[in-house]
């Protein structure tokens, strides 16, 4: 686990935050991934009691990260007055699509309070750069246009959430 | 090794470039799917590899089978299957210099693999598989 899977918080410069616009993850109708860390042994069926209940999930309305890129950006990510959570990924990067997966349900989850990203690193190189960005999936959080966290690799959803909660009251 | 990471750090180059750079092949790839040919070498490295090694593939074997495509899409489009898993300047530059093809030095030396195709026994995603067959790879990825 202090393998390379294992992320950390990074303050390398600023990321964004990447979505899956074609994760096939979103073909597996329940999360396959067992997503019990070291931070918590929950499984994470235990944490998200919603998808194992469609029905009840079906009332919320779903929402997923949005592709962004260069062009969007500025307003998107800089200009945003909601928080906003990015996540970088590459086309073949397998652990991307686990991590797709859990920003999918944070975006639904944190609806109106948080804005969710994805941004393929392939297809937009220029901000993968600028933002520094060599292993992936990373995920950085920006708050009124500055990057004020990133989580590199491949986390359990809570510690994403964690960091989320810790910017929403910063 | 040390430099190459430095190398990394500093890397300075416009969007366009590194696809300029990038070998070009006759014929034209579909963009989404490597040859079933390199598939099937990676799949195989992929198994006698986690063997040799003493690990094993993410109990999510839909994340071993991107994986797995995605060293076959690099090795059909820069010769050698460079990690999926890391974003690079300059891809050809990444793979002639060989840090990070698969297996990489960070694996090699450390059993280390962010992209989760290797795993040691006690990491948390880790399976208890070794073995991955074709039919497994192009049904997860379906659809992608």
């Amino acid at each position: 686990m202090a393998s390379s899977t294992s992320l950390s918080l990074t303050s390398s410069s600023h990321l964004h935050i990447p979505t899956f616009s074609s994760s096939p993850s979103r073909l597996n109708p329940l999360p396959s991934f067992p997503f019990h860390s070291r931070i918590t042994h929950k499984p994470l069926h235990l944490q998200t009691p919603l998808l194992l209940y469609p029905k009840i999930r079906s009332l919320r309305q779903e929402i997923r990260a949005t592709p962004v890129n260069k062009d969007l950006w500025e307003k998107s990510i800089l200009k945003s007055e909601t928080p906003v959570l990015v996540e970088f990924y590459a086309n073949w990067c397998g652990p991307c699509k686990m991590v797709h997966r859990v920003i999918d349900e944070i975006a639904t989850e944190y609806a109106g309070r948080l804005k969710c990203f994805v941004l393929n690193t392939d297809a937009d190189m220029q901000i993968a750069e600028e933002y520094g960005i060599k292993a992936v999936p990373v995920v950085v959080l920006f708050k009124n246009g500055k990057k004020c966290d990133a989580v590199v690799g491949t986390m359990p959803k809570e510690f994403y959430v964690t960091a989320i909660e810790r910017m929403l009251k910063s | 090794m040390t430099s190459q990471a430095s190398t990394f750090a500093v890397s300075v180059s416009s969007a366009p470039s590194p696809l300029r750079r990038r070998r070009t092949f006759p014929v034209v790839r579909a963009q989404l799917e490597p040859s079933d040919k390199s598939v099937e070498i990676m799949r195989k490295f992929s198994e006698q590899y986690a063997r040799k090694s003493g690990t094993f593939f993410c109990s999510d074997k839909g994340v071993t089978a991107v994986v797995i495509k995605g060293l076959a899409d690099h090795k059909d489009s820069l010769g050698a299957p460079l990690c999926p898993c890391r974003h690079y300047d300059d891809k050809a530059a990444e793979a002639a210099q060989g840090f990070w093809n698969c297996p990489c030095v960070p694996m090699r030396e450390r059993k280390e693999c962010h992209c989760m195709l290797f795993l040691t026994p006690d990491n948390d995603f880790a399976g208890d598989e070794q073995t991955i067959t074709l039919d497994e790879i192009k049904e997860s990825t379906a659809n992608m």
